[in-house]
């Protein structure tokens, strides 16, 4: 008993159901709309959301490209990426300026994106409210009547108890002046990557069944006060031990031959064509 | 020469695949789809109830492939069941008529048609059977042909005997108050996105297809006292039903312009819960509601504590967490959970890297707070 | 569905989601004629807008001369079932539709609510041809600014601005023409007319 598969592994019926609630995402920006959220062939939590979605965008003629954590190489990315690819038969690629769509956990290349290009990240918690109320119900109503005083009074708390916010990655945003938004547990250096981004941004939450969008050219500002500033991670001085960047986010290692903390590129595949165009600069190109 | 990736996370996704290949294979036994069907029919049935597709033979398939865990093999399901157009509902099925094999009831003895005790292991003393490790087929000929000829003849019976439901008894009685049908299409949270407050008609769809071990949990800590409900067992009844589609180009409602698709087997369950409710005058007084539990399969630990839960979602004014319809829904789902909690196993290295940051700033600003 | 359908709508979706990001650009949808498509008389790019769109689990209401022809064969080949203008999901203005019935239908149909704005009507309007500079439009997915003319009567204007006064409420519109192209202007978009504020 053999079973022919689909193309991009969902029946049609699926795709519209996910396509319909993407198409309310881009013209709701911020909101999460909700959807039935099928069950895929990775797990709940492993990128579900997020692998919904590229399935339903991915057609013959794209080129996607998969990161984890920054890796392509990261095995989650391989996974995911060997999914669609079997299902599809499309190309995949390392390279940011190649792919025309970009599946990504928690991160957003260095590379700046292009108008051809949309990026969907995987979203593990798509309410930026839940830590204040654990009840679906409520937090709907608090988006509904644009009450967000409570997120607000997170961030005071935590200027009251350290002297400063404390975020780390997934830092609140409001998008297009309306909806405050979780951006997915990218770093806050990555949030200002999506104020007026060229390319479409959609997000997916597979276990919580939500999609949302930021279209391109859109507002997006991260939570802070005027007298507390949204800071992002701090890499000053450092720059990455292979390729020498600085102004990117970095990994901290220790060497272990010298014990010390070394930085190195986290985007690997920005860290890897640096390396590449240098050897270029040196050598000369290979024929 | 160019740099290149380092293609770890191929190579490594390649080798675990071969190793875990290697693990079920080494010892040289194969275990039969139709084997694990036929002998593991528990097993199936309780894959077919959390994976919410009754097919007893992909179930099989699914467990012989999960090397038998539960999570991986409703998993499995679950994701082929994706792939499957869904262009009909069935209509309506009437437990009334039920292929019975086995109906009891823990509120009367005496119920109109009769208790059937049917297939159970209930009142099997649990004692490992060391017979079984030497099983032979021959035995097994000879025990089913003592057990046929053992069995009573019956003439053909013109005519069906229909069981009625328990609870018709006693809602003729005026025990229970009688609603009005409502026959709203009820929500399938598998095409469409659930709200709350939830539906009862979505809320007994997720609970039937929750995890046995969660809705059994949920169900008990509600008995034992993290709950408001009391139940009875009213009726547990077991056996086959048909399924009939209805072609929705074609108006006619007529039952035999229906198409009969087959049958599955059904666990039912109707918990008879008293409450206080006030009657036409405003008084208070005893009545009782019905707590529903109904599981693909031979389920019925489960049926039962959905029937508890069912009940206890109805009455969410309860301050008990088993009242509260998204802490119960929310988790009792078997890919959701089991998912999530299995995604703290993938790297967090750059979340981790941005809470490094947050704290060593605080640090460094208590520090140097303290120096000035 | 045969696989070039499922490849045809794939496609139609990305160009419909593309335009919808970029409210005003002008999206051609396929090149020429396609051999999958069923034509429900109207123009192919509404037919195709319909076949990637719609099935059994969404509402449709049609306004158009020959209304009843064309709902009975788009309900037949999509099994998405034709409602009230107030009940409908879409809501689809072909050609030589009435005036009247899509003034009522656009003051009736829904726009969400403000705990479900994403349960609001979807137009699709078939304008004839697309030019630019009779509309200015800005708001999301607009860098400053973009022009379009659309063979739309001036009222659809007005009240699709009264629909969609209290955000995140309204409706969101994707405009077809005989040329195969498209146009999206979503709730987020403000539109201006040259010469009225």
């Amino acid at each position: 008993m053999k079973l022919t598969k689909h193309f991009a592994y969902f029946d049609e019926g699926a795709k519209k159901e996910i396509r319909r609630a993407t198409l309310k995402a881009v013209a709701i920006p911020g909101y999460q709309v909700p959807f039935a959220s099928r069950e895929v062939p990775i797990g709940r939590g492993w990128g579900t959301g997020g692998l919904q979605i590229t399935l339903s965008l991915i057609g013959k003629k794209d080129v996607l490209k998969v990161i984890d954590q920054g890796s392509d190489e990261s095995v989650n990315a391989v996974s995911i990426k060997k999914l669609v690819q079997s299902t599809t038969g499309v190309g995949c690629t390392d390279q940011t300026s190649a792919a025309t769509i970009i599946q990504s956990r928690h991160r957003i290349p260095e590379v700046p994106l292009t108008k051809e290009q949309v990026i969907v990240l995987q979203v593990p918690e798509p309410e930026p409210l839940r830590s204040i109320e654990k009840s679906e119900h409520k937090t709907k109503t608090l988006h509904a009547e644009e009450d967000y005083s409570g997120a607000w009074l997170q961030l005071f708390e935590q200027i009251m108890m350290f002297g400063r916010t404390t975020t780390n990655a997934n830092h609140p945003v409001i998008v297009n002046d309306r909806y405050v938004m979780a951006p997915s547990p990218i770093p806050r250096f990555d949030n200002e990557k999506l104020h007026q981004s060229e390319a479409l941004i959609l997000l997916g939450a597979g276990r919580e069944k939500k999609i949302y969008a930021v279209p391109p050219y859109t507002s997006v500002r991260s939570l802070a006060f005027d007298d507390y500033a949204f800071l992002v991670e701090n890499f000053k001085g450092k720059t990455c031990r292979l390729c020498g960047a600085e102004d990117v986010f970095l990994d901290e290692l220790v060497n272990e031959t010298t014990k010390e903390t070394e930085y190195q590129c986290n985007d690997t595949s920005y860290c890897l064509e640096r390396l590449n165009n240098e050897t270029t600069e040196e050598v000369g190109e290979y024929v | 020469m160019a740099y290149v990736a380092v293609k770890g996370g191929t190579k490594a996704i390649e080798a675990s695949l071969n190793l875990l290949n290697y693990e079920r294979i080494k010892a040289g036994k194969i275990i039969e789809v139709e084997t694990i069907m036929t002998t593991m029919r528990s097993l199936v049935d309780q894959v077919m109830s959390e994976s919410s597709l009754y097919s007893p033979f992909l179930a099989a398939l699914a467990i012989k492939q999960a090397e038998g865990s539960m999570e991986e093999a409703v998993f499995l399901l679950r994701a082929h069941r994706s792939t499957m157009p869904r262009l009909y509902h069935s209509e309506v099925i009437d437990t009334k008529d039920m292929f019975m094999e086995r109906r009891i009831s823990a509120s009367f003895k005496d119920i109109p048609g009769g208790q059937v005790l049917g297939a159970t292991t209930d009142y099997k003393h649990r004692l490992l059977d060391f017979d079984l490790v030497d099983e032979s087929f021959i035995e097994n000929e000879k025990w089913l042909n003592t057990f046929k000829e053992a069995l009573p003849v019956i003439e053909n019976e013109k005519q069906l005997i229909h069981y009625p439901k328990v609870v018709s008894y006693l809602r003729a009685e005026g025990l229970f108050p009688t609603y009005e049908l409502n026959n709203k299409n009820p929500i399938d949270i598998t095409k469409e996105n659930i709200q709350f407050p939830i539906e009862r008609s979505a809320r007994l769809q997720i609970l039937t297809r929750g995890q046995t071990g969660a809705v059994t949990s949920l169900g008990y800590a509600s008995l034992r006292g993290y709950g408001a409900i009391h139940p009875t067992v009213g009726e547990v009844r077991y056996g086959k039903v048909p399924i009939h589609v209805h072609v929705p180009t074609e108006t006619s409602t007529d039952i035999e312009d229906q198409y009969y698709i087959g049958e599955i087997n059904l666990t039912e369950v109707e918990s008879f819960v008293p409450i206080t409710a006030k009657d036409k005058d405003g008084v208070d007084e005893l009545q009782f509601e019905i707590g529903y539990g109904a599981c693909f399969g031979k389920n019925e630990t489960k049926a039962i504590a959905m029937s508890i839960l069912d009940q206890c979602l109805e009455h969410p004014e309860v301050a008990f967490p088993t009242h509260d319809e998204e802490y119960v829904l929310l988790h009792i789902d078997t890919v959701e959970s089991t998912g999530f909690i299995s995604h703290l196993k993938l790297p967090h290295y750059v979340t981790f890297q941005s809470k490094l940051d947050a704290i060593r700033n605080v640090k460094k600003e208590k520090a140097s707070d303290e120096a000035n | 569905m045969t696989l070039e359908q499922v490849h045809f709508t794939q496609h139609v979706y990305r160009k419909l989601l593309d335009s919808m990001s970029r409210p005003g650009d002008i999206t051609t949808l396929t090149d020429g004629e396609n051999r999958f498509i069923q034509s429900f008389n109207c123009y192919l790019s509404t037919s195709s807008l319909l076949l990637t769109l719609l099935d059994q689990d969404v509402t449709y209401h049609l306004i158009s001369e020959d209304s009843i022809n064309i709902s009975t064969k788009i309900t037949a080949y999509t099994l998405a079932n034709h409602v009230p203008a107030k009940e409908a999901d879409f809501i689809i203005v072909l050609a030589n539709g009435d005036q009247a019935k899509m003034e009522h239908a656009l003051k009736k149909c829904k726009v969400g609510t403000l705990r479900d704005p994403h349960l609001s009507a979807t137009w699709i309007f078939e304008a004839d041809r697309f030019s630019r500079d009779e509309l200015t439009l800005s708001g999301p997915g607009i860098k400053t600014e973009a022009t379009i003319q659309l063979q739309v009567p001036n009222i659809f204007w007005d009240l699709r601005e009264e629909r969609n006064k209290e955000f995140p409420l309204g409706i969101d519109c994707v405009f077809t023409n005989n040329r195969n192209e498209i146009t999206c202007i979503p709730r987020t978009t403000m539109v201006e007319r040259v010469g009225i504020k």
